[in-house]
């Protein structure tokens, strides 16, 4: 029952997102945009340099990228979804779709990146798993925060002030497990990170599912 | 007056009020003028800042206590939504937030003392920083929001979020940062857990700092219920 709700919620999304097109092409200009500058204010990095700059443009792409995730949605649009589905699939709708977009956003970042910047990468594996537990992390707290920040109607600098404070332990996890990865250190250096990582993302993820149903309430 | 809510009960309870007074004004009498002459271990680089421990840690003790009990009541704003469950809820984030910057101030000028540097780019005062960002953007959210009802009940969604967030920012990250300036952290020598027993506390020492910790929590929570009281007037203030 959930399953097909959130099935027929997510080609909703997807639907809403191909029909306006500028939304994620205006993100795409935007990665490719802030990558070029960082490329000519910068010229060469050094590798530490390299993936703070990545995760810094990575979390700025994800907020933008989500922050409109509620805003589309009017009174009544809302109220109307209210009688056809629960709080529960609507949301997982939401983190499944934002988890599917920061990832390929930030994939989109990174080619980027390495096309311009270089990249001192000396294991993917490693380093792609710390992209994918960090953009799960950063999908999960931001649709819940954008959510929350929908209900204060005021717009982009309200979500910034609440997403990037509470995003700080996900983003330096991230960080630290792709650095890992970066420098081509073995996996098992990096297991306590990503358990930690993993804890924080549950932690999240059963919250926004305890408390959306509150915010969805009016 | 017709039958009390449970919050009414507890913020009007005048025996509980007293208590916490009374330890409050003796606790902290007592840790001002003892903390102050009485004997502490002559340790090498701190020497007598290291009665700053009796002011900066009972910061700390309040803040996560202090946080704690908002969270409660923010729990039980959206359980039950009784309107002074959240006004209390906003005064203990805010004696909460109070506390945190008092700790970061005493933090600092013992850093300044000790470590030779205001910001020493520590990982606990990192972690301390971002937590108090997490509650300022509390107060930014609820004065964000103009209708009441909505205002208490997306803050008490975002309040429970918040102190679910310090767990990361101060029990987690600072435990396997690989380099602390503060106890516990390798730069001082010790490794492993930065809980305060392992502080350079001794007995003579442990005499004013647990009535200190006793004696600011109360203090926070008279500073709360004052607080609360005046939020109280205040919107009895709007609506007559």
């Amino acid at each position: 029952m959930i399953i097909q709700e959130v099935k027929q919620l997510l080609r909703k999304e997807w639907t809403v997102e191909w029909r306006q097109k500028y939304a994620i092409q205006g993100v795409f200009w935007y990665s490719l945009t802030v990558v070029f500058l960082c490329y000519l204010a910068f010229g060469s990095l050094k590798p530490f340099v390299w993936l703070s700059l990545f995760w810094i443009l990575s979390l700025f792409t994800a907020v933008n990228a989500i922050t409109k995730s509620f805003v589309g949605e009017s009174k009544g649009g809302m109220a109307y979804f209210y009688t056809l589905f629960s709080s529960k699939s609507v949301l997982a709708a939401k983190i499944i779709y934002h988890w599917m977009l920061s990832l390929f956003l930030s994939l989109v970042l990174l080619g980027f990146y390495s096309l311009l910047l270089g990249s001192p990468v000396q294991k993917y594996d490693l380093f792609f798993t710390g992209i994918f537990l960090g953009n799960t992390g950063l999908a999960v707290a931001l649709t819940f925060l954008s959510a929350i920040s929908h209900k204060a109607r005021s717009g982009a600098s309200v979500m910034a002030v609440l997403s990037f404070p509470v995003l700080i332990p996900t983003i330096l996890l991230g960080i630290k497990i792709s650095k890992m990865g970066m420098d081509g250190l073995p996996w098992s250096t990096a297991t306590h990170e990503m358990g930690q990582l993993s804890g924080i993302i549950l932690l999240t993820g059963a919250l926004s599912f305890l408390l959306f149903p509150y915010l969805w309430r009016d | 007056m017709g039958s009390k809510t449970f919050v009414q009960k507890v913020v009007g309870a005048k025996k509980m009020h007293l208590v916490y007074r009374i330890i409050a004004v003796v606790f902290l009498v007592y840790a001002f003028t003892w903390g102050l002459i009485g004997p502490v271990p002559a340790k090498p680089n701190l020497e007598e800042t290291i009665r700053n421990l009796y002011y900066h840690v009972p910061m700390w003790f309040g803040l996560v206590l202090l946080a704690f009990c908002s969270f409660l009541f923010s729990v039980f704003y959206l359980l039950k939504g009784e309107s002074e469950a959240d006004q209390l809820a906003e005064s203990f984030a805010l004696t909460s937030t109070v506390f945190g910057v008092l700790g970061f101030a005493t933090g600092m000028l013992w850093a300044q003392y000790t470590w030779g540097n205001w910001w020493a780019g520590d990982v606990k005062q990192i972690c301390a920083l971002a937590s108090i960002l997490v509650y300022g953007a509390y107060f930014v959210l609820r004065n964000a929001i103009a209708e009441q009802q909505q205002r208490a009940r997306v803050a008490a969604v975002y309040n429970i979020l918040a102190f679910f967030s310090l767990i990361p920012l101060l029990f987690i990250i600072p435990r396997n940062a690989e380099f602390s300036l503060h106890p516990g952290g390798q730069g001082s020598g010790a490794v492993g857990n930065p809980a305060f027993n392992k502080y350079d506390l001794d007995n003579r020492m442990r005499l004013v700092f647990w009535p200190a910790i006793f004696g600011w929590f109360s203090l926070g929570l008279w500073m709360t219920h004052q607080y609360f009281r005046i939020k109280v007037l205040e919107i009895k203030k709007m609506l007559s």
